[in-house]
């Protein structure tokens, strides 16, 4: 591995040779172990730059929670969304558990009719019109049934 | 922007609002994904749980670009005020929740270094080591300043991948989706980045730090 190699990987995989590919990483920890001045001089400014880059933040104050979550009280709600109650496969559950109801229910209310139109027919057609008190032929009149 | 200063008197009510159904979020079996369906159905504990959860690193994001922490506070509070007034924002079949908060803070925060005008950095950018001596502290510091003033000259992209690769732990993808670009782009700014910043501490004379 040549110098500019070297400084080619330490700009795409930062200073942390663990992070490296294993091959690339053998060859750049040969050349670092023949100590030339100038490698060293990349090695650890590249090192300097990731431990400074990677330094974390001083964590926010309370002060800043409470003042967002003041702010959030100070603007409209966002309305009310039900398929926001049900995230990913959750949410095609949901529209399933829906639609299988709907279908059970539709399918239930069709079954019923059938079964009350079936022996509404059955019952209708043994009855005859002396079944039916008052109900006569009388020809001639405003109608023929009386 | 937002007001910075609310009233004192409300504070005890908001106190208690951050306190929500599951009282420590590390212990919350609940994801962001989950706090983010919540939140769109309106629930604001959840809110809280989420804010509370991300805004560390939101704020690290913003100040990496912007270089300045009032300004970083102001962009983490615009964002997630902003989310909580169109939580339907955030799609979840697109992204993860965090890729998607720290694509919204890199924009916010690239809009705001835009438009403002350039300031001296914050003295207590990067922190001591206190485990070295005084006077390396003060060299440590010096090499510090320099390097904080070799990002601050960086192009605000490829600050804004510093900020994801140093301060997230989003993968190459994630990052790179957060900022709208193919992993390659990315890998292409952050490669740039660091030659910049190796080139200018070099050249500066900073190259002896351990």
């Amino acid at each position: 591995m040549t110098q500019d190699e070297f400084s080619d990987l330490l700009d795409l995989y930062g200073a942390d040779l663990s992070r490296w590919p294993l091959d690339q990483r053998v060859a750049a920890q040969a050349l670092l172990a023949s100590k030339s001045g100038e490698v060293w001089q990349i090695y650890q400014a590249a090192q300097f730059i990731d431990q400074q880059l990677a330094q974390p933040a001083a964590a926010p104050s309370r002060a800043l929670l409470d003042r967002i979550l003041l702010a959030s009280t100070e603007v409209a709600e966002p309305p009310f969304n039900f398929w926001a109650l049900f995230a990913g496969w959750q949410r095609a559950m949901a529209g399933g558990a829906i639609c299988a109801s709907l279908m059970a229910g539709l399918y239930s209310g069709w079954s019923t009719q059938l079964t009350a139109y079936s022996t509404v027919t059955s019952t209708t057609s043994s009855i005859t019109t002396d079944d039916i008190p008052g109900l006569t032929y009388a020809p001639g009149e405003v109608g023929e049934w009386q | 922007m937002l007001a910075r200063q609310p009233d004192t008197t409300s504070m005890m009510s908001v106190a208690s609002m951050a306190a929500p159904t599951c009282p420590n979020h590390l212990n919350s079996p609940l994801n962001s994904q989950e706090l983010a369906a919540r939140v769109s159905a309106g629930d604001r504990a959840a809110f809280a749980q989420l804010v509370q959860l991300h805004l560390p690193r939101t704020v690290a994001v913003a100040q990496r670009i912007l270089m300045r922490r009032a300004e970083a506070e102001d962009v983490a509070q615009d964002v997630f005020i902003k989310y909580w007034q169109n939580p339907q924002a955030y799609q979840p079949g697109k992204a993860l929740f965090a890729t998607w908060l720290y694509r919204v803070t890199v924009n916010r925060a690239l809009d705001v270094a835009r438009k403002a005008k350039p300031l001296p950095l914050d003295e207590n950018y990067d922190q001591e080591d206190p485990a070295l001596s005084v006077i390396e502290q003060q060299a440590q510091k010096q090499r510090a300043q320099a390097l904080a003033q070799a990002v601050a000259l960086l192009p605000e992209r490829q600050r804004a991948a510093i900020a994801l690769s140093y301060q997230t732990e989003l993968s190459d993808v994630d990052a790179a989706a957060a900022l709208d670009i193919t992993v390659k782009a990315y890998e292409s700014l952050l490669v740039r980045a660091r030659r910049t910043l190796r080139e200018m501490m070099l050249k500066g004379g900073h190259h002896d730090a351990g």
